[in-house]
């Protein structure tokens, strides 16, 4: 055998193993889905089993499409809050210098170590002031408090990539500073603002504490609490909570088939920089 | 000008903002806590489940019979949050009507204010003489809650695999090891769950040996993880038990094959469903002390700033303390406290009757004499035993590290 296919084998079945060791639990996910509670433990249906839909059908009867809606309101509404405040936040840190804004780096870094539960009551406490508490934007407003050190520390490496002498060009030519941020800094730095976006939706998305915590209403619940839904001490509803995450998961997955290629670009950008 | 890009970008955004804004209107959910409308209920009994979705209902069929003025908005929230909601509600003096919870809170629960002192309520309650003084949690002399049913933890045993190996029910630890040992590795031998912070699985195997949280000793300790740790070694509870939660160690026992499980009562609707085989209990066997059990059984409580006192504890007692809302308990698996109760039908049932035999050593989960630092006495029980159960620690190394741990704690 030459040593090029010598090679190719190696890697064909380099890829192979890979391809099982990730592909397996996504098969054990997607068949617990369509199988019965009691194939779950038959070890004689781990592979062959009879397929039935009726998981998926007990969980969109439960709800789903209230859940998913609510998670989507809370997900998009706490992107636009985190780059709303985020994207022109981290702006000033990269172009400004001295010891207030090192100070406040150092205070981001510390304040994105803060355990979520240690916010709950203070968070609570807030939110019920603004009137917020049962509602959707209260939860997002939350999340996004927390997400907001992150996203700044995130995004800031990208602004202060961008070279100050593109900046003086343009104000030469007799631009603004908001001209200057929105039609040069900001395309720029799209890649760094979309994978801030994406993490965000992400984390949203599958929130669970603050929503369980500042939501009254199991109407207004996301899906990450349809997940819980499924567990009890009466036992687990396995088939049920596979077919919740395997829907809740599709959303995910789009955004990185669809902003791979942003995405991948942000991180690695971000990871130099 | 805005690049066409950018422009894209923003259009967007502009257009999920939309999106968002559109749904504004459903934003705001209408059960709130504390609404003076309605009777707030908190509980975790999760509608995913169909045994529990089922004791939900039927509680609210109940208080719906009541005919009370008030409508009951039943409202669920994970059982490890249920705690937390609590205190971040009561921080900003909110809460439901009524919440239940697992027991071992209650101290935090009064520590943060959140539960409302019901004895004026509970001494006028018409059937009060009904309720054991067990069932009746109580703090400084005043009621903050009530159990509306018996929960408890026993060794299940699958009857099919026993008699046909002529293995009788075990009565002693060294009946059961002896057991474990005739079946070998033919089936799984015995289900017990190493997963979690909570020694709720252990409790009766380490105090079968003599472990006492008040007087902690290693010796009694190794004793039980040797016995146990030497049936994971020798292949009859499985390595991977110690990820099991008790649930899912109970869910494998009614798939078959595996010879006993500890188990709750509460879990005898599940076996009742899915069990294809002929199956029984007994009181988890005893070894040099009693094998002690945890009395468990949903606490209610009435949130301290509910505001009408009156119709939460209408609520409870017609959701728990009633008959009919012990009867629904009773349907679910778990075992009515009214003495009235005692006699009824579905009682008669042999499974509970062992459930009741281990309920004579049963201590409350909240154990006398000790206060919130018991979850954390707790933990390193529970890790110890987990690591046994793996085989990643020594019965006698894990058994130190766990009472230095407790009596660190102690002090």
């Amino acid at each position: 055998m030459s040593d090029s296919r010598r090679n190719t084998t190696v890697t064909v079945l380099g890829c192979v193993a890979l391809l099982a060791i990730y592909a397996l639990p996504l098969y054990w996910l997607l068949a617990t889905s369509f199988k019965s509670l009691k194939d779950v433990f038959a070890g004689s249906a781990a592979v062959f089993f009879t397929p039935t839909p009726q998981a998926y059908i007990d969980v969109w009867n439960g709800g789903f499409a209230t859940s998913a809606l609510n998670s989507v309101i809370i997900a998009v509404s706490t992107t636009v809050i985190v780059l709303v405040i985020a994207v022109p936040t981290s702006y000033g840190l990269a172009r400004l210098n001295g010891a207030v804004v090192t100070g406040g780096l150092a205070l981001l870094i510390v304040l994105q170590m803060v355990p979520a539960t240690s916010t709950l009551i203070p968070l609570n406490r807030l939110l019920a002031q603004w009137g917020l508490t049962g509602n959707l934007y209260g939860v997002a407003i939350a999340i996004a408090a927390t997400n907001l050190p992150f996203s700044m520390l995130l995004l800031r490496p990208f602004f202060a990539g961008v070279p100050i002498a593109i900046e003086e060009a343009a104000a030469s030519d007799g631009a603004s500073r908001w001209q200057r941020f929105v039609k040069i800094v900001l395309p720029i730095t799209r890649n760094g603002i979309a994978t801030v976006a994406t993490l965000t939706f992400i984390g949203a998305w599958g929130e669970f504490l603050y929503a369980i915590t500042f939501l009254n209403d199991p109407g207004q619940y996301p899906v990450s609490a349809l997940l819980a839904q499924q567990m009890s001490s009466y036992g687990v509803n396995w088939p049920g909570l596979m077919a919740v995450s395997v829907l809740v998961s599709v959303p995910t997955v789009l955004i990185y088939l669809f902003g791979q290629r942003l995405l991948v670009g942000g991180i690695t950008m971000g990871s130099v920089r | 000008m805005i690049s066409p890009r950018l422009g894209s970008i923003v259009h967007r955004v502009a257009a999920a903002a939309a999106l968002v804004a559109l749904s504004a209107c459903g934003t705001s959910g209408s059960g709130g806590a504390g609404n003076a409308g309605q009777v707030t209920f908190w509980h975790y009994y999760a509608q995913g489940i169909p045994a529990t979705a089922k004791f939900t209902k039927d509680l609210g069929d109940t208080y719906a019979k009541a005919a009370l003025p008030k409508p009951l908005n039943s409202v669920y929230v994970p059982a490890e949050q249920l705690t937390q909601k609590v205190v971040a509600s009561a921080a900003t003096k909110q809460g439901p009507d009524v919440f239940v919870q697992g027991g071992a809170d209650l101290l935090q629960l009064i520590k943060a204010g959140a539960i409302a002192d019901f004895t004026a309520q509970f001494d006028a309650f018409k059937d009060k003489s009904q309720i054991p003084d067990a069932n009746v949690i109580k703090q400084d002399g005043k009621v903050y809650g009530v159990q509306g049913f018996n929960n408890t933890t026993a060794l299940w045993y699958n009857k099919t695999i026993l008699d046909e190996l002529g293995i009788a029910p075990p009565t002693t630890m060294d009946e059961l090891d002896a057991a474990l040992a005739k079946i070998g590795t033919k089936y799984v031998g015995i289900g017990l769950a190493g997963q979690g912070d909570q020694d709720v699985n252990a409790f009766s195997f380490i105090s079968a040996y003599g472990f006492d949280y008040a007087k902690p000793d290693a010796a009694a300790l190794e004793n039980a993880f040797k016995l146990v740790g030497g049936w994971a070694e020798k292949g009859y509870v499985p390595r991977d038990a110690a990820t099991w939660t008790p649930d899912v160690a109970f869910q494998k026992f009614t798939a078959g094959g595996m010879a006993f499980a500890v188990g709750g009562n509460w879990q005898y609707g599940n076996a009742k469903k899915t069990a294809s085989f002929t199956y029984g209990v007994v009181p988890v066997p005893d070894a040099t002390a009693p094998a002690k059990v945890y009395q468990f059984g949903d606490n209610v409580h009435m949130s301290a700033f509910t505001k009408d006192k009156k119709a939460a504890f209408d609520a409870i007692a017609t959701m728990f303390l009633s008959k009919d809302g012990e009867l629904a308990a009773l349907e679910a698996g778990s075992m009515p406290v009214r003495k009235d109760l005692a006699d009824t039908k579905g009682m008669q049932d042999p499974i509970y009757d062992q459930f009741n035999k281990a309920l004579k050593n049963g201590v409350p989960y909240l154990l006398p004499g000790f206060g919130t630092e018991l979850t954390q006495m707790r933990k390193p029980v529970a890790e110890a035993w987990s690591a046994v159960l793996a085989g990643q620690s020594t019965p006698r190394d894990a058994a130190t590290t766990a009472v230095a741990a407790v009596q660190r704690v102690a002090k």
